[in-house]
């Protein structure tokens, strides 16, 4: 309960306590939806503990380092980050995301490089893998435009259009 | 979260994606935690951050 967080806080005097927790008590405050109501966080808790008993946990052993240790690391991410109030719901944080899908492109595309000069790849397989990213980063590259353009980081209008007509009327008018 | 899959760029890296894992597959053992990790992680990550759309964005 948030009261008793914050009477708890203040009883033990523990400023840091208190400071670290406000968030989550004003949140639980003036949030209608209360966080532990909240569907989509439940649903990332019970995948966080495994209470059901999914597909990851049918995947075979020699994944258990790499994409089932991700999937929970993600879904543990994603319940946190639920539980701190949804930093990411903007289009500026999503073109965060896709910067670094940019640059884990071009990481891809060295790497394939690297692979063909240690005579890893083939020369066919190598240049299919190079074309195929040089498509996926136009194709990319688009959407960050597509998105950059949505945020109004760069098509930001320098005069509205209801100022130029009514600076039209005005010339008419005086004209 | 909307539906991702009908982004084209999506579409795209999950396909070189599953390239990038075929082709790593014979690469030589010792490579295992070295190139072909990093090869496979470097892939994966674009389609996994063009995943992460915000409901708002």
């Amino acid at each position: 309960m948030p009261f008793k967080q914050l009477r708890d806080a203040f009883m033990s005097g523990k400023q840091w306590i208190l400071t670290s927790a406000l968030p989550f008590i004003m949140q639980g405050l003036f949030n209608p939806q209360r966080l532990t109501a909240h569907g989509s966080y439940s649903r990332c808790r019970n995948l966080t503990q495994g209470n059901k008993p999914d597909i990851l946990n049918g995947a075979s052993k020699g994944r258990e380092g790499s994409a089932k240790n991700g999937s929970k690391q993600c879904s543990r991410v994603w319940a946190t980050r639920r539980r701190e109030g949804s930093s990411r719901e903007s289009k500026k944080d999503y073109l965060h995301f896709l910067y670094i899908a940019r640059g884990s492109l071009s990481e891809t595309q060295y790497f394939v490089h690297l692979s063909r000069r240690l005579g890893y790849l083939s020369d066919s397989d190598a240049d299919n893998l190079i074309g195929q990213t040089r498509q996926t980063f136009a194709c990319l590259h688009g959407l960050i435009l597509a998105v950059e353009k949505e945020a109004g980081k760069f098509g930001t209008p320098v005069v509205p259009l209801s100022v130029v007509s009514s600076l039209i009327f005005l010339c008419l008018i005086l004209l | 979260m909307r539906d991702y899959t009908k982004i084209e760029a999506w579409k795209l890296a999950d396909d070189l994606t599953v390239a990038v894992y075929e082709q790593t597959r014979l690469f030589p053992k010792e490579e295992i935690y070295g190139l072909t990790s990093q090869l496979r992680r470097a892939s994966y990550s674009v389609p996994a951050n063009i995943v992460l759309r915000p409901v708002g964005a």
